[in-house]
């Protein structure tokens, strides 16, 4: 049986199974920003989800679940429905092709994201060496 | 659920006098001192002045366009204010003219906001107009914007991008290539010819850029040599006009891969021709794609390619096939006299091995180099431009 998406036993696993991963640890050497995930209810998930997730020269300082009424500045916000969110984590979406699909909204500096794909890329990867249990 | 975007295309001998019927009255041109010099700017100005239109030159592109340079542009064109913003050059100018284009519209962005998730609603000061003097770069239909930024003495090629970008019309008349050298219509054909195989296996490929992909291939290959041995043969240089902005279709609705990715890295670091760079590391990134030990789906892609274009035989096993096209590409740079390594191309190894490390993480911040079928750490980024160096076959 695997971790809930999005709980806090599974972030912490996110968090250590990216700290392992050093094909993001490459591509995401000169990375700096935080990141807040905000998953909203669809299909089978009736309940908003929300994780930070603190990204540092190709580790991940920390992360946790984040409750509804905590306000949080981060420098990136990343939002969409849980449908999508279950695409990508299924590598049927892309994440910059669902953003430009507007199916994910993406806040902060988008130049920087730009050129940082290949790390964008590799934090969804990461999700698929956890063993998941989805909504 | 994805898009087909392209320019409206004008194309053909005497295409260019459709400019008349373009509505609007005063025309920005962005193009390089190189135009003026070969007497390509008199040709559109004469269009201009039968269509009773006026216009004001920006002739400061440079090759590679430094982020500098745009602004500068953009400034003259807020004065200027025009109806039609017309690029007349190769990549340089439509790249730098759409920069230009976005500042005009939006003055209030900076270079770093033409990204793909910005809505920019241009189109309502001016149209563009993008007219390609070389056969290669496929700008004149594509939304990617390449700006150099020079910045704490390290150069590079910012790969910015927004689908609302691509130009308005694309004038694709041969009269302009005629007298292109052989040198020039050899590296941007193999331009093209990597927009088009790049596009074919990359990540965002489908049914509609790969068709463009097997056009745009059978054109570069019945009319190259042709137009490379006579630059006045004009069925050959219409063709190969016809052929790029084909291609720029394909990867433009595709995206490109790790071989541009190395093409603009080689080209911030060393100053080498992009048509050069990316048609040189097309035969390396198309074997270590290839070689994928995990999946088969770049060699079964080229093969049905290969086989399709009739370089290998409908019998072949996808292995040999894949290799044929490989194969067919070296020829072709020989044929057209085509630098194979980078030591060809007069790199000296200090430098280049001082740059290495620099230029394998410098990969890894291009959007291109996501869109490969096989994935590339900064590692192996360094280990094909090693390769690559030496003119060796990539056995990874």
């Amino acid at each position: 049986m695997g971790l809930k998406f999005g709980t806090a036993e599974w972030i912490k696993v996110y968090i250590e199974t990216l700290n392992k991963n050093k094909d993001y640890e490459d591509a995401a050497k000169t990375w700096e920003g935080d990141f807040l995930f905000i998953i909203t209810p669809d299909g089978n998930l009736d309940h908003e989800i929300r994780f930070y997730v603190d990204l540092w020269h190709g580790k991940a300082r920390s992360g946790r679940a984040v409750g509804l009424d905590e306000k949080l500045e981060t420098a990136f916000v990343f939002s969409g429905k849980w449908g999508n969110f279950h695409k990508l984590i299924q590598k049927k979406l892309d994440p910059i092709q669902g953003l430009m699909q507007g199916k994910f909204a993406l806040k902060g500096d988008m130049g920087k994201v730009m050129r940082a794909v290949r790390a964008a890329q590799e934090l969804v990867n990461t999700i698929l060496m956890i063993d998941t249990e989805v909504y | 659920m994805w898009f087909f975007d392209s320019p409206k295309i004008i194309f053909g001998e005497d295409s260019l006098s459709h400019l008349e019927q373009i509505v609007g009255k005063k025309c920005f041109i962005v193009t390089d001192p190189g135009i003026i010099k070969a007497k390509l700017l008199d040709i559109l100005t004469d269009v201009l002045k039968e269509a009773e239109k006026e216009w004001k030159i920006f002739n400061e592109v440079e090759s590679d366009p430094k982020e500098e340079t745009i602004l500068k542009g953009a400034k003259i064109c807020q004065e200027y204010e025009p109806d039609l913003i017309i690029a007349l050059g190769g990549g340089s100018a439509i790249d730098a003219a759409k920069g230009i284009w976005i500042l005009y519209e939006r003055p209030e962005l900076q270079i770093d906001d033409m990204h793909p998730f910005i809505k920019l609603g241009l189109g309502t000061k001016a149209k563009m107009i993008a007219i390609p003097t070389t056969s290669g770069t496929g700008a004149e239909t594509t939304w990617a914007i390449v700006i150099t930024r020079i910045s704490d003495g390290i150069t590079t090629k910012l790969e910015q991008a927004n689908r609302e970008a691509i130009p308005t019309y694309a004038i694709i008349d041969p009269i302009f290539t005629k007298d292109l050298p052989p040198k020039l219509t050899a590296a941007t054909a193999f331009d093209a010819l990597a927009h088009l195989l790049e596009g074919l296996i990359s990540d965002w490929r489908n049914d509609f850029s790969d068709g463009m992909s097997l056009k745009a291939m059978d054109l570069i290959r019945t009319y190259l040599v042709r137009a490379y041995n006579d630059g006045h043969d004009m069925e050959a240089r219409e063709k190969i006009h016809n052929a790029a902005t084909i291609a720029g279709l394909a990867f433009g609705n595709s995206q490109a891969i790790m071989g541009h990715a190395m093409g603009h890295v080689l080209g911030a670091n060393f100053h080498i021709h992009h048509g050069m760079a990316v048609g040189l590391f097309l035969p390396y990134i198309l074997q270590y794609c290839i070689n994928d030990p995990d999946k088969n789906e770049a060699k079964q892609i080229l093969s049905k390619f290969s086989k399709m274009q009739g370089i290998a035989l409908w019998a072949d096993s996808d292995d040999v096939a894949a290799q044929k096209l490989v194969q067919e590409i070296k020829n072709m740079q020989e044929q057209v006299h085509m630098a194979k390594s980078l030591k060809e191309l007069g790199i000296k190894k200090e430098e280049f091995e001082e740059k290495l490390e620099l230029m394998g993480n410098q990969c890894l911040e291009s959007a291109s180099a996501t869109m490969s079928p096989r994935s590339a750490t900064s590692d192996v980024f360094m280990r094909v431009f090693q390769y690559a160096y030496d003119g060796k076959d990539i056995d990874f």
